[in-house]
């Protein structure tokens, strides 16, 4: 505050000038790791995570490195895999899907009840994922165009479909489909399952379009920032309903295949799988607030659930546990994904 | 002294924040506290608050130290932040809002509103407000939530009120009556931190300013002993040349380029106006008076009910959505650039795009021209001198002039014929809104660019437009050329005056 200090400060005033270094050079994987390891790991937890439990479940027990179980585990992740690819979009977009296990059963359920009735084989795969895209559709149109809570909106429909499986089945479940609409669940090619491949496929797809078309950059930037993207003159509201379209479609694709592989459509198909392929992508690394996630993680995310799942029953820990544990899962996912908010600062 | 802060430091890993801060806050002093964004005047706010308390140096407030002191304490002993973003609860009422979590009640538990509304009126009346205590806040005006935010704090006994930005996006009216308001209230005997962009502010408000530039304090400066100019060398470090247009570089009798007429929805009663090739539109209003939602409108944001627009020559049609916009090469740049500008998980390469996605990166089978993508990039980053590690890096890093930068980047990477920004400046540091403009100037001296541009910033205003439109009540009631204009003059006008008003 005195004349002298006064000096001091205009003295350092006209020294240093900053600058900034402005290179254009891509980070690797590896920079990342040097420069940020903690935002590293933050980001690939799940694959640190798959192969703890890998190693664990090993050394428990060295049966669970035998050909076969690995096998069954990429067949079990198939049906997983495949829906979560769904519900990505739209947690991508910023909403949340609860109906897709109900889409799931109810494209299943009534594609294979039309087949049994003399709808030819190849007609209800086809059915069966029109259908899912059409729920999907009625749940975009009513939560983009309508501005409908997702949450109830989906809740709602996916009850709708749960029930209109029971009411449709009565209780009875729907056996005796042809080998060809079975095949896909199992079959084998050159002695291989073939229920991975249509699984392996849709990643393979699903990496470029988020990674280099039009619709996945609008997709993020969608799920990123509403209201920016619309200034920027993406159509938001088409974005969103397309986002729900591939959520029903996938898990009306899902549901195929996992009627293909149970040979049966019972009444409660598939309704255990909500939870797990909810805690498959936000451990995947997919944000509950939209704009963040990439197609890898969420394969990491369905191979951890599916390890651990085979994993307890090969430990031989009772069924009456199993849904306890995956309740411990989806916690212990949305921590992670709470944890990367405070810390990382988005 | 009422705050001494004596070598603070601070550092967020490797990165030094604050380096050896020193400032001193005497009761009854408005103190301003001015540097550019990121030079880390939040973090100041922070530790002096509490928010931050793995710092070292020591903070006196009232001769004691208050180092070990949390957020809370600290509100105790009397040191109140008012953000930025007004922090009412928008459903809850002026009373609510005052008294927020100490409404007194009876032994059950009851709040007794009888006791609340009397004691807010008693408040309202002894700082000169007047407004009913049932209001909802967010019924009232950004200044007057502006304004409970500063009564809720002396209410509370706050003895050092730390005003953050408190000006942004305030008319000049409620500017001036935001700055009698704390005046007032200094006169009482208490001290306020004023942190503001707009210099000119900063030295007609503050007895006393600190610097804080790169994480170094400048500290002891007063009115007498400093200018603007040097305020704003002291801010950059180095000597920050001011755009202004000159008289070759505007457009001599150029064809319109826009032409509106009689443009009606709402906020809009027949708007008619034209843009010439090359031209900076200025704007004037009032917020209601039917200049933003014209921008908006013209952006696809806002409807249009009726009138016409022409286009080079041609009638088009309303464009409905920002797209259609865009398509015709209109594009706007919104003065709220973190709802409406970034996407701040995505990387600046990735916000530079969103323009231009549908049509210039487009190639077969909705694929991504990878190529002309990082040429674009690449070439905006290095044009508008965006300062980041590069073109990868989240926008949600960056500080608030490289934002606004990139959203700039993104308008222009559709090479749009008509720019609409509004606000540009808001928020940003001096040499970022520099550059900006003067990026502007050169684009429309080219002739390739028409811009319109709506500003409360008069000064800045005048430095750079052809030509004002001042608007009101939904249309426009008058125009005037930029001939050595005078923000006074520009105010008069505004404001309906006959006298001092050029014709």
């Amino acid at each position: 505050m005195t004349e002298k200090n006064l000096n001091i400060t205009e003295q350092n005033a006209n020294a240093g000038k900053h600058s900034v270094e402005s290179t254009t050079s891509r980070l690797s994987a590896t920079d990342q790791l040097k420069t940020n390891p903690v935002e590293f790991l933050a980001n690939h937890i799940v694959w640190a995570l798959l192969i703890l439990g890998i190693i664990i479940m090993g050394t428990i027990n060295t049966a669970f490195f035998s050909t076969s179980i690995l096998q069954n585990i990429l067949i079990q992740t198939a049906v997983l895999g495949v829906l979560t690819a769904g519900i990505a979009h739209v947690l991508i977009v910023g909403e949340i899907d609860l109906s897709v296990t109900g889409v799931l059963a109810f494209s299943a359920g009534l594609g294979t009840y039309l087949m049994n009735q003399g709808l030819p084989w190849f007609l209800a795969i086809l059915f069966i994922i029109a259908f899912g895209i059409l729920i999907g559709f009625i749940n975009g149109i009513l939560i983009a165009k309508l501005k409908a809570a997702a949450l109830i909106e989906t809740l709602a429909m996916g009850l709708v479909l749960q029930g209109a499986l029971m009411a449709l089945t009565q209780g009875r479940s729907i056996v005796n489909f042809p080998a060809e609409f079975t095949w896909i669940g199992s079959g084998k090619i050159f002695g291989i399952p073939t229920l991975p491949i249509p699984f392996l496929l849709t990643y393979i797809v699903i990496y470029f379009v988020w990674k280099n078309t039009v619709f996945g950059r609008s997709l993020f930037a969608t799920g990123g920032n509403i209201t920016s993207a619309h200034v920027s003159g993406i159509n938001v509201d088409r974005m969103m309903i397309y986002a729900f379209v591939i959520s029903g479609g996938l898990s009306a694709f899902s549901g195929y295949l996992l009627a293909a592989y149970m040979g049966a459509v019972t009444m409660t198909f598939g309704s255990d799988l909500l939870m797990y392929t909810l805690a498959a992508a936000v451990i995947g690394g997919v944000s509950l607030k939209g704009g963040r996630g990439n197609i890898s993680g969420v394969l990491g995310g369905v191979l951890l659930l599916t390890v651990i799942q085979v994993g307890l029953q090969i430990l031989g820990i009772s069924s009456y546990f199993v849904t306890m544990v995956g309740g411990f899962m989806i916690l212990i996912a949305v921590m992670i994904d709470a944890l990367k908010t405070k810390h990382l600062g988005y | 002294m009422l705050l001494s802060i004596s070598g603070v430091h601070k550092s967020y890993g490797s990165k030094k924040v604050l380096h050896d801060v020193h400032m001193h806050v005497k009761k009854g002093e408005i103190h301003g506290l001015v540097g550019k964004n990121g030079a880390g005047k939040s973090t100041l706010v922070k530790i002096i608050s509490g928010v931050v308390s793995d710092y070292e140096g020591d903070i006196i407030f009232d001769n004691v130290n208050i180092n070990h002191l949390s957020v809370f304490e600290r509100q105790n002993k009397g040191i109140y932040v008012v953000p930025q973003h007004a922090t009412v609860i928008p459903e809850f009422s002026v009373a609510e809002n005052i008294f927020l979590g100490t409404w007194p009640s009876n032994k059950i538990g009851k709040v007794d509103w009888q006791a609340i509304h009397a004691k807010t009126n008693a408040v309202m009346q002894e700082f000169d407000l007047q407004f009913d205590p049932r209001t909802k806040a967010k019924d009232l005006s950004l200044v007057n939530q502006r304004k409970l935010n500063i009564v809720r704090a002396l209410f509370s006994q706050a003895k050092l009120i730390i005003l953050d930005e408190p000006t942004t996006s305030l008319s000049a009216e409620e500017r001036s009556s935001l700055f009698e308001f704390v005046i007032k209230h200094r006169q009482r005997g208490t001290s306020f931190i004023f942190i503001s962009h707009y210099l000119e502010e900063v030295m007609n408000l503050c007895q006393a300013i600190t610097v804080i530039r790169d994480g170094k304090s400048f500290t002891g400066y007063t009115k007498e002993n400093v200018s603007v100019e040097k305020l704003s060398n002291l801010i950059v470090g180095e000597e920050v040349q001011l755009c202004y247009r000159q008289d070759q570089d505007r457009p001599q009798d150029e064809k319109f380029i826009l032409k509106c007429d009689q443009i009606c929805g709402p906020g809009m009663k027949g708007i008619s106006l034209g843009l010439r090739r090359g031209e900076i539109l200025g704007i004037v209003g009032f917020p209601g008076s039917g200049s933003r939602e014209m921008c908006r409108a013209l952006a696809g944001l806002n409807s249009i009910e009726s009138g016409t627009i022409h286009l080079n020559g041609r009638v088009i049609d309303p464009p409905a959505h920002p797209s259609d916009a865009i398509w015709q090469n209109i594009i706007y740049v919104s003065y709220d650039r973190h709802k409406e500008g970034i996407v701040d998980l995505l990387t600046i390469k990735d916000n530079i795009s969103l323009s231009i996605l549908k049509t210039k990166l487009r190639k077969s089978f909705g694929m991504i021209d990878q190529g002309y993508e990082r040429k674009n990039a690449d070439r905006m980053f290095s044009k508008l001198n965006i300062k980041a590690h590069s073109i990868f890096e989240s926008v949600g890093h960056l500080s608030g002039g490289n934002q606004q930068k990139v959203v700039i980047s993104k308008a222009l990477s559709c090479h749009p014929e008509i720019l609409i920004i509004d606000e540009p400046t808001v928020g940003i540091d001096v040499q970022s809104r520099e550059e900006i403009l003067s990026l502007i100037n050169e684009l429309t001296k080219m002739k390739q660019l028409s811009v319109i541009y709506l500003t409360n910033d008069y000064n800045e205003l005048l430095r750079v437009s052809d030509r004002l439109l001042f608007f009101s009540e939904g249309k426009v009631f008058r125009e005037v050329m930029n001939h050595g204009l005078t923000t006074e003059q520009v105010i008069a006008i505004r404001d309906g005056k006959k006298e001092g008003v050029p014709v």
